[in-house]
């Protein structure tokens, strides 16, 4: 069978069909051309043509244009259309005006930046020109660091490396900042939250030292399908963006399926697990020499995964090596090598993390197989992107878990067919992660007396880090005065400062993992069972001072669940609204949480099987809250028993703390919820949403203004849901909530929406 | 709130420091250091000038003994045989203190010593900014001092002195004065003539192991940023006159090393190079010079019961080397049967097969020689990729002799 044959095969079967939530046939499109801009050197044209690209996509055309223009310029496209294109012209174009001319590229990942490379290497090659293109990230060999520093025409590196290793030490390239024409920013949608917050600063510290050396480079960003990336880009560098999204490179049609694995038992809303049905779709592809790519959401489920359809191919008498997995930890080596049996063909199928759902090249596929909702709707369409030729038909699938937020999702095709809501949010003026900033800039280039940083009231923060010895004000400007090397200090990618490392009791040099600050109360508690790679360890020390664990490797059949206290002291309110009886507000918060005791529980059947103290430090995070309240008059409405109202607000507190990071493309460890039955703030009712980082991110205000849709998602989510009184897929088994979870859940969300 | 309060709260939080006291800033008269505030177009500046006579001792030595040498003599522990032009009357000694070993943008050189030999002896003169606003007027007065100099002496100030003072220099918007001087940097001759003897080759281990010198009251190299800085914050000067005293030490002990250098290199066994390590070191510098029968010399002098085995094995096979490259064909190939007796490696079956093959014409043996490397390959199981490429070089080497055998191109010999 070919693929359209399989498609017309699973429109026959009733079972496939009965379970299928949705089947969109997304049309083919034709591709829309504009000619090349003018100003384009007749060489890159030369060298265009000879690559068969006669003229450019309409969104290629406009942003080369734009650029050419002097705007900054965010490029807005589905994967393979073309978008490297947009920004390698402008920038080659330059580089033929002037051989002084520099450009850098930033990419969230090493494995990308290497891709995008040898891209742009064919292109210069073609040309015939001498255009010195360097990656600059930890791999580069010491000899080589030097030749980059001064030739190097176009660097390519990542956040981490900018931000370590080239900013700190910008004397050494001189050459570049001084004449800086271009800043790439590409996969902008990978910059949210607390990564994105660092990157905006980054971006600051790049301008600064810019205009050090008098240079003034524009800004190229692009990014996949979020809801606001004109918005994301201007927050991140800061200034005026076009935003460009017209996108003209060709799609053959798309068939996108919405599967939802059915229902083994109604009452406790088990469902059939989404690997074995993503196995049969997969190895009916495979088995059938249609070219497929089949996501997973762990390293695990990916190992797994691929020794179910080695198996398959196996029995369907085909080599077992005609399918590859591919996720962190294989080799760079071994990773190039399936990229380019994928792009060639001689690699049938292959089963990824979201680590392939990154730019990497691997050409398209014909099918893709996705495992369980990888998070985002924006996630989900680039890896749905993997399949898709430009006039050949395709098929994604994708197939759910029992999880809340899978199960919302594969029952509101609607919404995951209509426009992102999605918005990447990065507040780059949190405080701490802009005072940390801070001192990297000051290393970087002493500040000068009125000088903002961000804030209008940088003073403040310079006169405080003076306080704690690390700056010193002398002349006009402020000097940095510590032996130390602040970006070292910074994790960009992790959430919280301060990390403990879990060691091995025995080998206390062996690290075995890492916790964040604010989880390892719960997680790495004297007695608790930390399981990593599907090991059981447990916690026999934990050194709080010194930021340190130590576990022994244990055989035990239950897990630890500690029970943390949380308190939540209203501090500030910036915005509030009430609606008969229904509170929305948002503000600033002090949380206070407490760990004192854990309960052992019995692998598998869940008893409780004892239980211990814990004896740690109170913790407070000081942070940006949304909270909604149940005011007087919507209690009396109600009419529920104390009971039960306590029911429903443990209830409405899950369901929120699972739908919001969907809305806010957010981890879900970014936020909490937390239901309050007597809020010391108000003496009423209460569900918190809290930014799990210090200072906050923005993620509340954001909440703030989509409270009304995110209740509305919650109401249809459980209204849904088959089960009874209450599953993990939706306001969390009534065991743990309470009796009638589900219907107390719903009195209360219906309370809630009547008044908005 | 305001902005600093939660600031110190939220750090409070995550177990940080609390602040400390206010600090002060004030530039004060500098207590018992002898030097004068100097006044340039961009501001003030603190500088001390000291001077020695030439017999002043540094070490075992005394200062003057350095111009006893030329430096044409260092050209053999030099990659830049510039050196040979060098001057050591003419030249600048430097060394700076910092205010941190991290490097980087927001490392602040506070002290800059410079020496050089003049007519009264050896002098050295000591830059020093009393705050942070008087860099710009320090570096421009250096730099007053140092443009007519052509010739620089340091130790690591390759990777870490120029650097910095570059990057000072940029960051004030000016040019340092010292163009593309001759560079003697120490570091790289000590690393050729003693690395092998000495644990490290920090300035402090060579300074007591080589140069001898005995430190009285020393401020070790670490604690100087952070005494520094509480002279800045609390005006305490305490510690001021122990960093002036290192740096001029420091600057001493470059004299002494640059002379220790030369003499290893000039008359190696009354320097006091008897120790075996230090011996097969010269030979490696030889090599390097490619005069092999020096090489050889030290070799031979360097086999002595108190080397290391491994460092045994490579002396000999580096020994054998230099013995065939200068035509004692007899003391290379009865080292090299030692070898291929007592050791795994198939280099010298190789230099054999070459020596029968191409010296003493004896294609049999030649043959022989490469069969029992292709056959010691075999049993260690070829995996690794040198190990692939050695083995192709062989049984092309083996083709090449079976051809010679068939072509009767050497009579006498059979097959």
């Amino acid at each position: 069978m070919n693929l359209a044959q399989i498609l017309d095969h699973l429109k026959s079967l009733p079972k496939i069909r009965r379970n299928m939530t949705d089947w969109r046939v997304i049309p083919a499109r034709e591709a829309s051309y504009a000619e090349f801009p003018l100003p384009l050197n007749p060489r890159l044209k030369g060298a265009l043509r000879e690559m068969g690209i006669e003229e450019l996509y309409t969104h290629q055309a406009e942003a080369v244009e734009l650029l050419f223009q002097g705007k900054n310029v965010a490029v807005v496209t589905p994967t393979a259309s073309g978008k490297t294109l947009c920004y390698n012209l402008p920038v080659l174009n330059c580089l033929f005006d002037d051989r002084n001319s520099r450009a850098i590229y930033i990419f969230p990942t090493k494995a990308l930046s290497q891709d995008q490379v040898s891209e742009l290497q064919d292109l210069i090659s073609i040309l015939g020109e001498e255009i010195r293109t360097f990656t600059y990230d930890g791999d580069t060999p010491p000899s080589a660091r030097r030749a980059i520093r001064t030739a190097g025409q176009i660097v390519v590196t990542n956040p981490d490396m900018l931000h370590k290793a080239i900013l700190p030490h910008h004397t050494k390239w001189l050459k570049l900042f001084e004449n800086l024409r271009y800043v790439v920013i590409d996969e902008m949608h990978n910059y949210r939250g607390v990564f994105g917050s660092h990157l905006a600063n980054i971006i600051r510290r790049l301008k600064r030292i810019c205009k050090f050396y008098g240079s003034t480079p524009q800004f190229v960003l692009s990014s996949a399908t979020i809801a606001n990336p004109q918005e994301l880009a201007q927050r991140i560098i800061e200034q005026e963006v076009e935003l460009v999204d017209n996108n003209g490179a060709p799609t053959g049609k798309k068939h996108f399926l919405l599967y939802n694995p059915p229902m083994v038992n109604k009452a406790l809303g088990i469902r059939r697990s989404s690997l074995a049905e993503a196995r049969n779709f997969a190895s009916l592809l495979l088995e059938n020499g249609v070219q497929t790519i089949v996501f997973a959401r762990s390293r695990l489920r990916v190992e797994v995964l691929l020794t179910y359809l080695k198996e398959a191919m196996t029995r369907a008498k085909k080599s077992p090596h005609l399918v590859r997995g591919y996720r962190g930890g294989y080799l760079p080596l071994q990773r190039r090598e399936i990229e380019k049996g994928l792009r060639q063909g001689e690699v049938l199928g292959v089963v990824s993390t979201n680590a392939l759902e990154l730019g990497i090249d691997i050409g398209q596929l014909d099918a893709c197989v996705i495992a369980g909702y990888p998070g985002s709707v924006s996630s989900t369409w680039q890896q749905a992107g993997r399949a898709g030729r430009r006039t050949n038909v395709s098929l994604a699938i994708l197939v759910a878990t029992s999880s809340p937020l899978d199960q919302y999702l594969i029952n509101h095709p609607g919404y995951f067919f209509g426009q992102s809501p999605e918005a990447g949010i990065v507040d780059p003026n949190n405080l701490v992660i802009l005072t940390s900033h801070l001192k990297c800039a000051a290393f970087e280039i002493p500040f000068e007396d009125g000088e903002n940083y961000g804030l209008d009231n940088t003073s403040d923060i310079l006169s405080y880090l003076e306080q704690n010895r690390v700056l010193h004000h002398a002349g006009n400007k402020w000097h940095w005065m510590s032996d130390s090397y602040p970006a070292e200090e910074i994790s960009l990618r992790t959430a919280s400062p301060g990390n403990f490392v879990i060691l091995d009791a025995k080998d206390r040099s062996r690290v075995i993992g890492e916790c964040d600050y604010f989880s390892a109360p719960m997680l790495i508690h004297q007695g608790a069972i930390y399981l990593h790679e599907s090991l059981a360890y447990q916690i026999r020390e934990l050194d709080w001072e010194g930021r340190k664990a130590y576990a022994e490797e244990a055989k035990v059949d239950y897990y630890t669940d500690a029970n943390l206290k949380t308190n939540i002291q209203v501090l500030d309110v910036f915005k509030k609204q009430d609606k008969g009886g229904i509170g929305l507000f948002q503000g600033e918060v002090n949380v206070t949480t407490l760990v004192t005791m854990y309960k052992k529980i019995k692998l598998h059947t869940h008893e409780n099987v004892g239980w211990g103290k814990v004896s740690l430090p109170e913790q407070s995070m000081h942070t940006t809250s949304f909270w909604l309240e149940f005011g007087k008059s919507a209690l009396e409405e109600l009419k529920l028993s104390p009971e039960n109202f306590s029911t429903g607000l443990k209830g409405l507190s899950n369901l929120l703390g699972k739908i919001v990071p969907l809305f806010i493309i957010s981890d879900p460890r970014d936020i909490r919820s937390v239901p309050m039955v007597r809020s010391p703030f108000s003496q009423l009712p209460t569900v918190y949403i809290y930014d799990n980082y210090p200072g906050g991110v923005g993620f509340s205000e954001k909440i703030y203004n989509i409270a009304g849709q995110l209740l509305q998602a919650c109401l249809e989510l459980v209204q849904s849901c088959p089960c009874k009184e209450g599953c993990p897929s939706c306001v969390g088994p009534p065991l743990e909530v309470g009796d009638m979870a589900k219907e107390n859940t719903l009195a209360l969300i219906k309370e809630a929406i009547g008044k908005l | 709130m305001k902005l600093s309060e939660k600031l110190q709260e939220i750090e409070r939080q995550i177990g940080l420091p609390k602040p400390q006291k206010e600090p002060s800033s004030h530039k004060q008269e500098l207590l018992g250091i002898p030097g004068q505030v100097k006044s340039v177009e961009l501001g003030q500046f603190f500088l001390r000038e000291t001077s020695f006579p030439l017999d002043h001792p540094c070490g075992e030595d005394q200062l003057g003994a350095l111009l006893e040498h030329s430096a044409t003599s260092l050209r053999l522990l030099c990659s830049d045989q510039r050196i040979a032009e060098l001057d050591f009357r003419k030249a600048v000694f430097l060394d700076v203190e910092t205010t941190g070993l991290v490097g980087g943008t927001g490392t602040y050189a506070f002290l800059v010593g410079v020496g050089g030999f003049d007519s009264s002896g050896f002098s050295i003169r000591q830059y020093f900014m009393r705050d942070f606003d008087e860099e710009m007027a320090m570096l421009s007065g250096l730099n007053d001092f140092l443009s007519p100099f052509t010739s620089l002496i340091t130790y690591n100030g390759k990777r870490f002195d120029l650097p910095l003072l570059d990057t000072r220099y940029h960051l004030c918007r000016l040019g340092l004065s010292l163009k593309d001087p001759i560079h003697l940097d120490l570091l790289y001759p000590t690393r050729r003539l003693w690395s092998r003897r000495l644990p490290d080759c920090s300035l402090a281990t060579v300074e007591k192991e080589i140069i001898k010198v005995i430190r009285k009251v020393d401020i070790p190299g670490w604690l100087i940023p952070s005494a520094y800085f509480r002279y800045i914050t609390s005006a305490e000067q305490a510690y001021l006159p122990h960093i002036f005293e290192h740096n001029i030490q420091d600057i001493l002990t470059l004299v002494a090393l640059a002379h220790k250098a030369c003499q290893a290199v000039e008359s190696p066994l009354s320097a006091g190079v008897e120790y075996p390590h230090d011996l097969y070191s010269l030979g490696r510098i030889y090599d390097r010079a490619r005069d092999y029968s020096q090489s050889s010399h030290w070799y031979d002098q360097a086999l002595n019961p108190q080397l290391s085995p491994d460092l045994k094995v490579d002396l000999l096979w580096r020994l054998s080397l230099a013995c065939k490259r200068t035509g004692r064909w007899q003391k290379a190939v009865s080292l090299w049967d030692e070898m291929v007796a007592s050791s795994d490696s198939l280099l010298p079956w190789v230099e054999l097969a070459k020596y029968y093959e191409h010296v003493a014409k004896d294609i049999t043996s030649a043959r022989k020689m490469v069969k029992e490397a292709l056959s010691r390959l075999e049993i260690c199981l070829c995996t690794r990729d040198s190990e692939g490429r050695q083995e192709k070089e062989l049984l092309h080497r083996l083709s090449r002799l079976n051809r010679k055998v068939a072509g009767g191109s050497e009579p006498g010999e059979l097959p």
